[in-house]
């Protein structure tokens, strides 16, 4: 297991213990050295900014059997000392040793832009970067989800009949996707929560003082080291979501950065979507006696102690609520309310809800969720899985009557209770058979509607099921 | 500047994709001694045109290894293609043919799929020669039905005809996402569930991979043909 490092321009040599440390001169210029070099296993590599080719690198990589898309890739943009050099290593190890390993599927060819019609401009080297693909076991389309395709920036994803499709042609990999969707059934290997959590806790354990955490495009041009700050690549920071913005605070970072890619405007409008979200996790800062200062665009020198410690309860999806509720934990708050993120406090009204379990089998992330006990309908609901997406209020036939409804928050005091049971409905059961007919909040509902000139009908279906009938 | 082997032209590029086509397809017919050795040479040949620097050489790379070692056994690999993919022995496990995958043999849509078929490669101007044994909608025709259209593509290049090579470009396009690149991860996937030699088990994975890259190049090409400024 191997370290390598591009030894030009005087670049100090980190130290590793259990891994081994390679500098190879002139590296950089031609990443085919790795080839011949007498190395174990390749697992990170720092290079300086600029002076590599990419498409090369990633040959070198595929040659020595490795899968480039999980080795990291740390860029030198300008000198760096070597306890940030050590660190920084640490990190792209920790990443690489968390890769869940791609496919065929992941691999995007990136096309240069200028291509003469019969030269393939001499041609340069291919590179890939890694798209999702989608794990349809998992995914919950036909319930009606389709949170992705209506985050997807660029049209490369369809919902059609209960199915989504993928094109990755129109996909431009930014993983807006990937932290939408509420079952993880859509997934970017090179960017799970797996392993930038596991590269922010290796950043934070190998550092002496606090630690910025910065997350940084894919595409960005690298910025020269900030002692203190170290970058944490993402496919675009436009996929950062409210529980992505934080989770490095929970995970032990003092301070976050979150820049866009670009000053002039992303033409997918992905920097508007950063800016909105960066302004909520603000808000839950402030709201937790935190402070929004430790959420900047870009990394400033100074980086506050990190908070307490409420990443014991973080667990592997960074939704939304999951993150405000380790803050809060790890801030000692137990009483925080916060219109942000998306995220949402689901009530259901006994008296007007006919408990037909519509709700339950639309919701795409098994916050609402419903079940037997001894006979009973038992609807219940975990406010630290819901998203806020409101189908569930969307598909209750008896929402005008206000049997559910959705306060769009994050509450500190709802999400410590956990799953809870919000609805529970008895079932009237067949006078000849015993099998169930129906819900008798549902028979009662349709008692009323119909009136008392079709009593006798309702008597009937009350008692027997249509089998029996 | 290093030297990849990597094309320098889409001409290249699509002489390339031929032999990688060519290559596949001879590894789906019976493994006569000779041909398995024809093989190993292509993945030599093939090698050296840069494939490490293009996203399927991992599991290319596993099934040229497999390839090196099974030239040494032909007879083996024989036994093994007989109960991987003929019909009659047994029962076929994992069979070659589209139309097992994309037909209900009940209903009668065999016979769909082939006139289908038929019908794509009279638009494309392809006929099988008397050489070929096996029916039109098999995986090895099917793989040198894109070899004819990348060659194609290649001579429609060097001969700076435009509306050829349009063509021909929709051609591999249309090929890709109305047949073989729709059944054959159906196909690799059964021949993976099979319990077989490294040749067999490599050589599924490894057309998969390359057919799915190569349906990305092409869409990359019409797009670039499209453009007239390019
Ligand atoms: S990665 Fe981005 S562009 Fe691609 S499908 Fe997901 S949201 Fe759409
Ligand atoms: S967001 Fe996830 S669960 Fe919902 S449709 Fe997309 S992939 Fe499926």
């Amino acid at each position: 297991m191997s370290l390598v490092v591009c030894a030009d321009h005087d670049t100090p040599i980190p130290t590793i213990p259990g891994t081994e440390v390679v500098a190879i001169a002139g590296l950089c210029g031609d990443p085919g050295s790795l080839v011949a070099a007498e190395l174990a296993e390749v697992e990170a590599v720092m290079l300086h900014a600029g002076e590599f080719d990419r498409g090369f690198l990633q040959g070198a990589l595929r040659k020595r059997g490795a899968d480039p898309l999980g080795v990291p890739v740390v860029e030198l943009a300008g000198p760096a000392t070597e306890p940030w050099l050590t660190v920084a290593a640490a990190g792209a190890l920790a990443r690489h040793r968390a890769f869940p390993g791609s496919g065929p599927e992941h691999a995007k060819m990136r096309w240069p832009e200028l291509l003469s019609r019969r030269r393939l401009f001499a041609m340069t080297v291919p590179q890939y970067i890694a798209a999702p693909a989608i794990d349809r076991t998992t995914c919950a389309a036909e319930r009606g989800c389709r949170l992705c395709v209506d985050a997807c920036p660029s049209g490369a994803l369809r919902w059609d009949a209960g199915q989504v499709s993928y094109d990755m042609d129109l996909c431009v990999a930014c993983g807006i996707c990937t932290t939408t969707c509420p079952t993880g059934a859509t997934t970017n290997p090179t960017a799970t929560t797996g392993q930038v959590a596991a590269q922010i806790r290796a950043i934070v354990e190998a550092s002496d003082v606090p630690v910025g955490i910065e997350y940084r495009c894919r595409d960005a041009v690298a910025a020269p080291p900030v002692d203190g700050w170290f970058p944490v690549e993402v496919p675009c920071t436009g996929m950062l979501t409210v529980g992505w913005l934080l989770a490095p605070l929970v995970l032990g970072a003092g301070a976050i950065g979150a820049p866009s890619c670009t000053d002039i405007g992303c033409e997918l409008g992905n920097d508007l979507v950063l800016k909105e979200r960066r302004k909520a996790a603000g808000a839950i800062l402030d709201e937790l006696g935190s402070t929004a200062e430790r959420l900047h665009r870009r990394s400033r020198p100074m980086v506050p102690d990190p908070l307490g410690s409420g990443a014991g309860a973080f667990g592997e999806s960074w939704g939304d609520a999951e993150a405000f509720l380790a803050l809060a934990d790890a801030l000692s708050v137990d009483d925080a309310v916060v219109e942000a993120g998306s995220a949402g406090v689901v009530a259901i009204d006994a008296a007007t809800c006919t408990a037909c379990e519509q709700c339950t089998s639309v919701c795409p992330s098994t916050a609402l969720r419903s079940g037997r006990i001894d006979g009973e309908i038992e609807i219940t609901v975990d406010p630290l899985l819901c998203v806020g997406c409101g189908a569930c209020v969307a598909t209750c036939p008896e929402r005008a009557h206000g049997a559910i409804t959705l306060e769009r928050c994050l509450d500190v005091a709802e999400l410590v209770l956990g799953r809870r049971t919000v609805r529970s409905a008895t079932t009237a059961t067949c006078e000849v058979c015993r099998g169930p007919i129906a819900p008798s909040a549902m028979l009662e509902r349709i008692r009323s509607m119909l009136g008392p000139d079709l009593a006798g009908t309702v008597d009937l279906i009350s008692r027997r099921c249509l089998n029996c009938r | 500047m290093i030297d990849t082997g990597l094309p320098e032209s889409l001409e290249e590029l699509a002489r390339l994709r031929q032999g990688m086509y060519r290559v596949f397809a001879a590894a789906f017919l019976e493994p006569e001694p000779d041909r398995i050795r024809d093989i190993v040479a292509g993945t030599e040949m093939l090698e050296a045109m840069g494939l490490p620097y293009l996203a399927f050489y991992r599991e290319w790379s596993r099934w040229r290894d497999a390839a090196v070692a099974a030239a040494g056994d032909p007879r083996g690999l024989r036994v093994e293609y007989v109960r991987m993919f003929a019909t009659g022995i047994g029962g076929a496990i994992s069979p070659p043919t589209e139309s097992f995958y994309g037909a209900d043999p009940i209903r009668g849509e065999v016979g769909e799929v082939l006139a289908e078929l038929r019908a794509a490669y009279d638009r494309y101007r392809l006929a099988p020669t008397d050489a070929v044994a096996d029916t039109l909608d098999h995986v090895s025709i099917e793989l040198e039905v894109m070899a004819a259209l990348c060659a194609r593509e290649a001579d429609s290049r060097s001969a700076a005809n435009d509306r050829r090579l349009e063509l021909t470009i929709g051609h591999q396009r249309e090929f890709l996402d109305r047949h073989l690149g729709v059944w054959l991860p159906h196909f690799v996937a059964r021949m993976s569930a099979a319990e077989t030699v490294a040749f067999y088990a490599e050589l599924g994975p490894a057309v998969a991979s390359f057919v799915r890259h190569d349906a990305g190049v092409v869409r990359f090409l019409e797009r670039s043909v499209m453009e007239p400024s390019r």
